[in-house]
This record gives C-alpha cells, sequence and structure tokens, in this order.
C-alpha cells in the first residue's frame, strides 16, 4: 500500500523542459464564454440578421450632407451605426479606396454603408454600398439637389413606429433597363427593408418609401406615414401623408458588384425539408409510393418444381450417389497402393 | 339634401372603396419584402412640374392602397392590437451579407467510425453513482464520479513490487499523457478544417511556440517555462548560426 504523498504528481522526474518548436502552428481559441459568441456571431449563418448601416463621412462633407445622413441614420434606429469625425483615404470608386471603408465596416459589423462627401466636381455626394464576406460589392454615387428633412415636415413622422417594417416602392421602368437604377432599386430595398419576416401586424404597416426613376439619371425619394381608415369593407382606406426625409438625387457613378461575387453573394440556403421522390398523397389511399423493379429474366426464373419431374430427380439422385461410392472405392485403391510405394521408396 | 329633409350620401362619402382607388395599370409586387414596382413609363413632365409633389403622393397611393389590399388578403390570426398576416418570403434576389456558411468538416475520427458504421449514442445522463461518496456526480470534470486521482490509497496488487514507483504520479502522468494526445488530435483535425477554408468561427490557427509532445506548457510549471523558452531559443538561433556559415557565433 502507498499512502498518497502532499504534493500531488511532484515526486519522480520534476518539471520536464518543454519541446520548443517555432514554426509549428498552434490552435487559439476563444478565453471567454462572450468572446466565443462574438465570434459566432460574427460567423456566416444559414438566415441572416438584418443588415447594419454604417453611416460616415468621407474627406469632407457639406451641412446638407450631414442633415441626410442624420435622417438616414434616424430612419435605420436600431440597425445603424454613425461615425462622427471625418474619414480620410474612403474612397469606394478608386482602385484600392475601399480598403478603409471595408475595414471599418468589418470592426463595426456593418454590410452596408452610407458615405457622405462634398467636393468641387461632386457636390453633395451621397455614396450607398454594400459589403459581402468582408469587401465592397458595389456602390451608388448619388448627388443630393433637392432636401427636405424630416424635421422640415414637423411632426408629421410621429404617426410611424421607430422598427416598424416600411413598405418599398419603385415607380418608373428604368428600374429596369437602366443598369444604375437597377442598381438603386436593389440598394434601397437592401438598405432599408430590414429583417425579413415571416409574419407582420398589419396595423404596424406605417410607412411607405417610395424612389420614382423620372429620368435617365434622376431619382426622386419621398417618405409617407400610412393612415388606414375605416372603409365599410375589410380592406382599409389608404391615406398618405408625406413625412421626409424629401429627396432629389442626381445618379453619378456607380460601381456593379463584379460577377462571381455576384453569384456567390445570390447563393440561398435551402431551408426547411427536401422533397422526398417518388412519394405522393393520394386523397382515398394517403400516403401514396411508387417503386421501380428491375426487368424480370423469364427464361431463368426460379419457378415452383413440377411434382411429375418428382421421380426422375429421385433416380437422378441415386444414380449420382453410386457413381460417387464407385470412385471412392477406386480411390482408396489407388491410395493404398501409392502408401506401399512410399514405403518402399526411401529404402 | 332632398326636399322631404332626407339625406342622401353617396359611398364615397363614407369612404367606402369603389375600386378606383387602386392602382391602375400592371403592379409588380413582391409582398414578402412589403414591396411593390410599377414598370409602366413614367410621365416625365408630370414629374417636374409645378405640382410634382402631388403627382407623386397620388401614384404612391394608388400603390400603396394595391400592397395594403394585398396584404389584407393574406392568411393569419387575430392578435392583440391588430391582426398577424403570414408573408411569404421575399422573391427579389438580394445579395447575402456573408457566405453560406460551409458544413463542418468530419474529424479522423468520424471518418473512421462512418466506416465502421460506430455510431453516437446519446447518454441519457451527465450523472454517474459514485461508489466512495454513495452520491451521484458528474461523469466528467471537477469533482468526478469514481475519480481515481482522489482515492487516498491505493491497493497494491498481489505480487506487485512497492515502493519502486509511486502509483499517484503513474495515475497523473498518464493523464497528462492522454490530454496531450487529444490535444495533437485536436490541431491535427484544425489545420485540416484550415485547409479545405472550414475552420469553425471559434478557432484560429496561428503561428506558436507548439505545446511539445505529452508536456505543455502548464504541465512544466508556470514558473519554469518563461526561462527555458529563452533559452531553448537562443540555443536554436546560435545552432542556425552554425549551419548557415559554418561559424560558430557566441
Amino acid at each position: 500500500m502507498v499512502q498518497k504523498s502532499d504534493t500531488k504528481g511532484g515526486s519522480g522526474k520534476g518539471p520536464q523542459q518543454p519541446q520548443l518548436e517555432p514554426s509549428k502552428t498552434k490552435l487559439v481559441t476563444a478565453k471567454t464564454r462572450k468572446g466565443r459568441r462574438i465570434l459566432e456571431s460574427r460567423a456566416p449563418k444559414l438566415v441572416e440578421d438584418a443588415k447594419r448601416l454604417l453611416v460616415l463621412y468621407g474627406n469632407k462633407a457639406s451641412q446638407v450632407l450631414k442633415d441626410v445622413l442624420c435622417d438616414l441614420h434616424k430612419l435605420k434606429a436600431m440597425e445603424s451605426v454613425k461615425f462622427t469625425r471625418r474619414n480620410e483615404e474612403c474612397r469606394p470608386f478608386e482602385v484600392g479606396g475601399e480598403q478603409r471603408l471595408e475595414f471599418y465596416a468589418n470592426k463595426v459589423g456593418c454590410g452596408l454603408f452610407a458615405m457622405g462627401s462634398h467636393t468641387k466636381k461632386r457636390p453633395h455626394n451621397l455614396v450607398l454600398g454594400r459589403f459581402f464576406d468582408g469587401h465592397l460589392y458595389d456602390a451608388l454615387e448619388l448627388g443630393v439637389e433637392g432636401y427636405k428633412s424630416i424635421q422640415a415636415f414637423g411632426n408629421a413622422g410621429t404617426g410611424a413606429g421607430l422598427g416598424n417594417k416600411p413598405c418599398i416602392m419603385f415607380v418608373g421602368e428604368r428600374f429596369e433597363s437602366s443598369e444604375a437604377m437597377r442598381l438603386a432599386r436593389s440598394l434601397i430595398l437592401d438598405v432599408f427593408r430590414g429583417q425579413p419576416v415571416s409574419a407582420i401586424n398589419q396595423a404596424g404597416v406605417d410607412r411607405v418609401i417610395v424612389a420614382y426613376a423620372v429620368d435617365e439619371n434622376k431619382l426622386l425619394l419621398r417618405q409617407y406615414v400610412v393612415k388606414l381608415k375605416k372603409s365599410g369593407t375589410r380592406i382599409p382606406r389608404v391615406v398618405l401623408v408625406e413625412m421626409g426625409p424629401r429627396l432629389d438625387f442626381a445618379v453619378r457613378r456607380h460601381r456593379p458588384p463584379p460577377p462571381e461575387m455576384e453569384k456567390e453573394a445570390l447563393r440561398q440556403p435551402q431551408l426547411g425539408k427536401k422533397k422526398e421522390k417518388n412519394v405522393e398523397s393520394d386523397m382515398l389511399e394517403g400516403k401514396v409510393g411508387r417503386i421501380y423493379v428491375p426487368s424480370q429474366d423469364v427464361d431463368r426464373i426460379a419457378l415452383a418444381k413440377p411434382k411429375g419431374t418428382k421421380r426422375q430427380r429421385h433416380e437422378d439422385a441415386a444414380e449420382r450417389k453410386a457413381k460417387h461410392k464407385k470412385t471412392k472405392e477406386t480411390a482408396g485403391k489407388e491410395a493404398a497402393d501409392s502408401q506401399q510405394q512410399g514405403e518402399a521408396a526411401p529404402l | 339634401m332632398t326636399e322631404n329633409g332626407i339625406i342622401k350620401i353617396t359611398p364615397a362619402d363614407l369612404g367606402v372603396l369603389s375600386g378606383e382607388e387602386y392602382h391602375q395599370g400592371q403592379l409588380d409586387v413582391d409582398i414578402g419584402n412589403l414591396s411593390a414596382w410599377d414598370p409602366a413609363p413614367i410621365d416625365a413632365a408630370a414629374y417636374q412640374g409645378p405640382n410634382r409633389e402631388e403627382v407623386c403622393t397620388e401614384t404612391a397611393r394608388a400603390m400603396a392602397q394595391t400592397l395594403v389590399g394585398q396584404l389584407f388578403q393574406l392568411p393569419g390570426e387575430p392578435v392583440k392590437g391588430g391582426r398577424l398576416a403570414q408573408l411569404p418570403a421575399g422573391k427579389t434576389p438580394l445579395p447575402r451579407e456573408k457566405p453560406l456558411p460551409k458544413p463542418k468538416p468530419p474529424t479522423k475520427w468520424e471518418k473512421f467510425a462512418a466506416q465502421k458504421g460506430i455510431q453516437k449514442r446519446k447518454r441519457e445522463s451527465k450523472l454517474e453513482w459514485d461508489e466512495g461518496s454513495q452520491s451521484w456526480r458528474r461523469r466528467h470534470g471537477y469533482k468526478k464520479a469514481n475519480d481515481e486521482s482522489e482515492i487516498p490509497i491505493i491497493e497494491a496488487k498481489p505480487g506487485e513490487q512497492t515502493g519502486a514507483e509511486d502509483p499517484f504520479s503513474k495515475l497523473a502522468e498518464s493523464k497528462k499523457q492522454r490530454v496531450a494526445t487529444n490535444k495533437k488530435s485536436q490541431l491535427q483535425n484544425a489545420k485540416l478544417a484550415d485547409k479545405e477554408g472550414q475552420l469553425p468561427a471559434t478557432l484560429k490557427l496561428a503561428q506558436g511556440l507548439g505545446s511539445g509532445s505529452g508536456s505543455n506548457s502548464k504541465a512544466a510549471g508556470p514558473r519554469a517555462l518563461p526561462k527555458s523558452k529563452r533559452r531553448e531559443l537562443k540555443e536554436e538561433v546560435r545552432f542556425s548560426c552554425v549551419l548557415d556559415s559554418g561559424v560558430v557565433v557566441g
């Protein structure tokens, strides 16, 4: 019997020298549970959350742009991050100019951005864009030509609840024919739609955002509060009151997504069960399945043996038995002979 | 008002929908995104004239009426303060923010188990009966059931020579080795997963001073490590100098 010593595992060889291999990789895991949760929340998901909007200024921003961005930030409510200082080196339309933007978006976990910049060449410039997998996906440059803020409409906006899903509508055939407008339609829908939901409270439909493609490069953006009035039928009568912001845009440059990235980004997960093959349901019979059987070879099929052949079989068996016995006897004789020879050989 | 004092009220006065309130013409509705698009050619002059805002509002109102009409036709159930309509999935293709998650690649064991047909089975309980304390305890971890290292006395087997080796340190050593083996295979699996670009988000492979075989930093004691690390590295650097130039430096 051995008594347990006080120093646990201390007796014997003493501390071992660790073997050091500088080139070897090591596995780094999140140190805290909270850290792991954060990492998991940033990982790709099957069903994604609402894209967050990063609102920031570029090199310089005019007061108009500052107000526009402020309104945008308010509209996105909880799904928006706003930077308050100017950010140099953010030029999404120049080679290498998107790197800072990508860095900021990754830092705050945003999939969308709205950047305001003001130059002599492009005054009151608002750039809307998206990211995919931490890289710039597409961008659209809009010049603000007319603007009336939410504040200027007084308390019209009080009819709309914060965080409610808006209706988003588009007017004009150019949203299909013009590439920049097509991009604008996709972007506006992506910026304002918020979290995709499977059910919605009808009373919660309280604002509409409408975009009008008036000209080849003229885009109007309006927002109205929806008032549902009694109509005597199940469907209420809709009355709209403008709540702002009222924005008139001139479409400037645009950057469509690279085709390969677009293909990857538009891939959607297969949700729910895969459809079962060859199984249908019938009103009378219930679940009905179809099965496939390989074609039968009738010539070689194993059928029931007719009784008439029974005697023949008996006779055959007896004959075989007799033959077998005969061969066994001869074989025994031969073996005995060879044994005699074998005994004789060494002598 | 008629002569008899009877008031005539039209449906329009009551606000009853006549059908003219709806959007006239084609409307491409994506009800899943609460979105609609009017693909008809636009009257540019109307949108640039003096009563532009009225035209904008009227178009928007008609479209909103149609959209609300479709929304109220959807199946749903009454809830407190309204009615919950079931929305179908949106049909406008929009890009994802991140690529689709890739399935976790099987570990070496999982591959082997699949080949052999070994199936995972779920335990009914995390608890196990502990003979020593006569109570239910956790199977693994701190204060686990039937913990060998917690036994005060180890009985020698008949014929076993006692005193030559400390059975407690032997147990501790074997435990250390099992942990080290497991860590090694974890790293191997992570490397394989990393090659395929499918390393889980919570893990990261980094350049480092490998844990060494069988003895990691914790095993050697926290105080012993820094000194030895530096000495070992220095020797390695010196050795590499010999190899490169043929001259021993230092």
